[in-house]
């Protein structure tokens, strides 16, 4: 019975990805996805620290003898989902400008820093020896077999909205509480959906890198992005040149295009050049800017695949978007 | 020097490059994201048209090109007083450091402090003016030696890159965004980003432009010069800080630009043989022919992005310069 | 340190060579310990010494024998690779500013290494964005060598006049060349590259982060190659230093040689670019304290060259590891901030 609405639940989840874009990717997404929620659950069935068995988005296999408990992170998603399940993350990097991750709580301060995502320091991470290393996927392609001989490391896209629910039951799995990473994603989409629902669409949004005269506007298949498509808005960067690919990540738009566009909102994405816009010529003829519809958003807007984070984007969505609806209590879905 | 029947007349070089600056800038002013019309060009001149196309052509394409033809004319300038002051002909903002040096500073200033956009101006202007002044002191003073003046600009160029590289590294997020600047772009640039180097473009170029006759003295032979009642090291001092000055301040709102500070005077001087006074003037004039023409191109090749117009300087102009290295006749350099 | 090279070279050639030599040698056998003790972890010596005999804990393993030995290996390799490409640079262009990055061939490996990333992502297939990764690490070594060779070939072909190879000619054309490159390698990763901008970047600053095993096999024959030309082209260098009819009237086929020194320093530098990326200065002032310090000799010069080289990059690197972990400085980057002052102050001593 519990498998079978397991399985019912894995259809209906599965459903949902492939209603939003066709492609060979979602196919395969979708039979891993199976496999593996059939894999957890047969691991669930067992005793608690059994061994893991986890496939990352390289299509590699990762073999832990027990479920993870002192897992690293390259990149602010491992320590997102480690929070979300109660585990404290004993490794991290930085998180765009900052240092720690700010939303993730005072925590994080105590947690010691790898440096930048793009090179973590390998002496440090094999000092702390975390026994799982989360890590980004584009940014350690060339480091992997360094940080594989430290420590078994997952790599995940986190690009796309695939790609932050797969990663959230990846770690699930990884941390051997899949029921909970489901229920996650699960909550999660639920709250999607029924803000989908509230929202009377109809509207354009761009989110743009920095508001400055070559701003960087980002495609629809973009986490962030691809939250507001599904809040029926739309999203100025358009799709995806390569709809299997994840990359470019968006591209940059002349402000012609940009004012042809006109979107009704515009994100603002941090930058360390404060008031950007200032030297944009056609900011103050764009409508967002004359309806004051311009949101500077946080750092969490660009790195949001993990449960906490994309939790924070919907909430920052709700408030400037949505500002009449009951506001939803900011804990984690 | 003879008179009359062997001296090039001037004037129809002169109008062949407004011409063709003309019709550069008209072709800036149609093209775009989207191809305007003469009739829609004439009717939102006219203060007429759709809000798109007026915003198009008179906030984004007619100060870019305005300040194309102004920033080329800048460097063109400024590469002709580097060579005819230091008597070198390789010296120009690239190849002294203060285009290298003017990055920098906008580089590492966004990476570790958060400047208000209005002020990276003056501060890519204080960095090339440091490292315009670093090269010729390393140089040596008062001779200014003009293979040493180059020697010196490469090795201040290479640290100013080293440090630049490095500081990309440790920007984090930032560093896409100043990779993108570092290349070199007209992109987005309106009255705002004109206004605030307009005045570092002009002073300078009229200074220069009225001041033809010390300049050309100075760049006859030193004791000559001295014999005729010139302050040699005075003036020599005066022309490099203007020229520094142009060039620098360019770099803050277009980013690094090289090789038309290099090239326009070059071709000046095959054009106008033996008449040197109008060899910046015309320097002048190439270099904004050069940058506008670069520009235009940078918009349309890889329509509908733009390509970094730092990249088609080097194409363009660097085949050029080995060209010119090789077939020139043996001068003060090479 | 002027009133001790002047005392040094009063003393015979003999006495000076010998002290060199022990001062080389000390250098080499202290060098690496430096590289093998700090870091961004604390590390006793004696936790330095189990790691080496493999008797340590495995976090001490890890960082002594994966991490900070081939590390420093590496930077030692680099280092003499960068500071005999200079060396021979310098003397072959008689110009003392003269090295890899200044004539281009640095420029060239850069810009092949970012078109290897960017023709990785055009012919990778559609499911996997990542596939162009894996192509573009492989050959970037081999890929970014033969873009710096081809960049030194071109300065060389450019620079050939109706006498012979000019010098300034050189100097200048590299110049013009690097220029051009270093644009067109800006723009490329920044137009074509923003999915891969901090790995590119991370290779441009010329880093030895991540650097392993393979990377030295993969060095190590170009090492070899390039030690055995110098020592073929000690004397035909020599000769090389008087002027050119002179030479040429002590038979000396000046076109011939010039040629090849050019292609071994050629090899040299972008071989080490090719495994680390570009780094710079090491070949600029180890060559200037070289000949301060050897005098005249050219094969002094050529073993102080490689102390030195080596000893620079190492120290340059430990440092830039360290100071601010968890951060690392390129060697390229430390090298060029110690070395500034000391090259401002060579520069002011010139006549």
């Amino acid at each position: 019975m519990i498998f079978l609405n397991m399985l019912s639940n894995a259809i209906n989840a599965d459903k949902e990805r492939i209603r939003i874009k066709a492609g060979r990717r979602l196919w395969r997404r979708l039979v891993i996805s199976i496999t593996w929620v059939t894999v957890a659950f047969t691991v669930l069935a067992q005793a608690e620290n059994s061994p893991v068995t986890l496939t990352d988005d390289r299509g590699k296999t990762i073999e832990l003898t027990q479920p993870a408990t002192r897992p690293a992170a390259i990149s602010t998603f491992g320590a997102d989902v480690a929070k979300a399940f109660g585990i404290q993350p004993v490794a991290i990097t930085n998180f765009g400008l900052e240092g720690a991750p700010a939303y993730l709580g005072p925590d994080m301060n105590k947690v010691p820093s790898l440096g930048p995502r793009h090179q973590p320091n390998l002496e440090r991470l094999s000092r702390i020896a975390p026994d799982l290393v989360f890590a980004i996927r584009r940014y350690t392609e060339k480091d992997g077999p360094q940080i594989e001989a430290i420590a078994p490391m997952v790599a995940l896209d986190l690009i796309t909205l695939q790609d932050s629910l797969h990663a959230v039951a990846l770690a699930g799995d990884a941390f051997g509480r899949s029921k909970q990473a489901q229920q996650i994603n699960e909550q999660f989409l639920a709250r999607l959906e029924s803000l989908a629902a509230q929202s009377p669409g109809g509207r354009t949004v761009a989110i743009l890198s920095s508001g400055g005269e070559t701003p960087f506007v980002y495609y629809d298949h973009f986490l962030t992005a691809a939250l507001l498509e599904r809040l029926h808005l739309d999203n100025g960067g358009g799709p995806p040149p390569n709809p299997d690919s994840g990359i470019p990540l968006g591209y940059r738009i002349s402000l012609e295009t940009l004012l042809t566009l006109n979107p009704d909102v515009i994100f603002l994405l941090p930058s360390n050049r404060r008031r950007g816009f200032t030297l944009n010529p056609v900011w103050p003829y764009l409508q967002a800017v004359k309806n004051d519809q311009v949101f500077e958003v946080g750092q969490h807007w660009k790195e949001s695949a993990g449960p906490i984070a994309r939790s924070l984007v919907l909430d920052d969505m709700t408030r400037l978007l949505f500002p009449d609806t009951t506001p939803v209590k900011t804990s984690l879905r | 020097m003879r008179r009359a029947s062997t001296e090039t007349n001037i004037t129809p070089i002169y109008s062949a490059t407004i011409l063709v600056i003309a019709a550069l800038f008209l072709i800036g002013l149609l093209s775009g994201q989207q191809w305007t019309t003469p009739e829609t060009l004439w009717s939102v001149l006219q203060g007429q048209g759709s809000i798109i196309e007026r915003v198009s052509v008179l906030e984004l394409r007619l100060p870019r090109n305005l300040l194309a033809m102004l920033g080329g004319a800048a460097l063109g300038a400024a590469g002709a007083i580097m060579q005819g002051v230091t008597r070198n002909s390789l010296a120009s903002p690239g190849l002294t450091g203060v285009i290298a040096a003017a990055a920098f500073g906008v580089v590492g200033t966004q990476t570790f402090f958060t400047p208000d956009a209005l002020w990276l101006p003056v501060i890519s202007l204080c960095g090339g003016l440091l490292g315009g002044m670093l090269t010729f002191v390393i140089a040596g003073r008062g001779r200014l030696q003009p293979e040493r003046v180059v020697l010196a600009g490469i090795a201040v160029t290479a640290l100013c890159t080293a440090l630049t590289t490095g500081t990309l590294l440790v920007s984090g997020s930032e560093a896409a965004e100043l990779y993108y600047w570092l290349a070199g772009s007209l992109m987005g640039r309106g009255w705002l980003q004109l206004k605030l180097v307009a005045v570092w473009l002009i002073l300078p170029l009229v200074a220069v432009l009225l001041l033809r006759r010390p300049f050309r003295v100075l760049q006859l032979d030193d004791e000559l010069a001295l014999a005729m009642g010139l302050a040699v090291g005075r003036w020599r001092l005066l022309f490099l800080v203007l020229a520094l000055i142009m060039a620098a301040a360019l770099v803050s709102v277009t980013g690094p630009v090289i090789f038309i500070g290099l090239v326009a005077p070059h071709i000046a001087r095959r054009l106008i043989r033996n008449q040197f006074q109008h060899w910046l003037p015309l320097s002048a004039l190439l270099g904004g022919l050069l940058l506008l023409a670069a520009d235009t191109l940078a918009r349309q090749l890889a329509f509908p992005q733009e390509l970094p117009v730092g990249m088609l300087t080097a194409l363009i102009g660097a085949p050029w310069l080995l060209y010119l290295l090789n077939s020139r006749e043996p001068t003060h350099v090479g | 340190m002027l009133a001790n090279t002047r005392e040094l070279h009063k003393k015979p050639l003999l006495q000076r060579t010998t002290i060199l030599f022990w001062l080389g040698c000390g250098l080499i056998f202290l060098t690496p310990w430096l590289g093998l003790q700090f870091g961004a972890t604390d590390l006793s010596w004696q936790q330095v010494l189990a790691g080496l005999l493999g008797e340590g804990s495995s976090h001490v393993e890890r960082v002594v024998m994966d991490l900070r030995l081939p590390r420093t290996l590496i930077g030692l390799v680099i280092g003499i690779h960068f500071a005999l490409s200079g060396w021979l640079l310098q003397l072959l262009t008689r110009n003392p500013l003269a090295e890899a990055g200044i004539l281009g061939i640095s420029g060239g490996a850069s810009l092949v290494a970012v078109a290897a990333f960017v023709v990785g992502d055009w012919i990778q297939s559609g499911d996997n964005p990542y596939g162009g990764i894996p192509f573009a690490l492989q050959y970037l070594p081999l890929l970014a060598m033969l873009g710096g060779l081809l960049a030194a070939l071109t300065v060389y072909g450019l620079s050939l006049r109706k006498g012979g190879l000019s010098p300034v000619k050189l100097t200048l054309t590299g110049a013009v060349l690097a220029g051009m490159l270093h644009a067109l390698t800006t723009g490329g990763l920044a137009f074509w590259g923003h999915a891969h901008t901090e790995l590119v970047a991370q290779w441009l600053a010329g880093s030895l982060y991540g650097t392993t095993w393979a990377h030295l096999e993969a060095l190590l024959p170009w090492t070899a190659l390039g030690m055995i030309g110098v020592l073929i082209l000690l004397r035909p260098l020599s000769a090389m230093q008087l002027e050119d009819e002179q030479a040429r009237s002590l038979g000396l086929n000046l076109n011939r040689w010039r040629a090849i020194a050019l292609v071994v320093a050629a090899l040299m530098a972008a071989s080490a670019v090719g495994i680390v990326g570009p780094v710079g200065f090491i070949g600029l002032l180890v060559p200037h304290i070289s000949r301060r310090l050897a005098g005249s000799g050219l094969l002094v010069q050529f073993l102080m060259c490689t102390a030195l080289g080596a000893t620079l990059a190492v120290v340059a690197d430990t440092l830039g590891r360290t100071i601010f972990a968890p951060y690392e400085l390129p060697v390229g980057v430390v090298s060029a901030a110690l070395g500034v002052p000391f090259f401002l102050y060579l520069l002011s001593r010139q006549p």
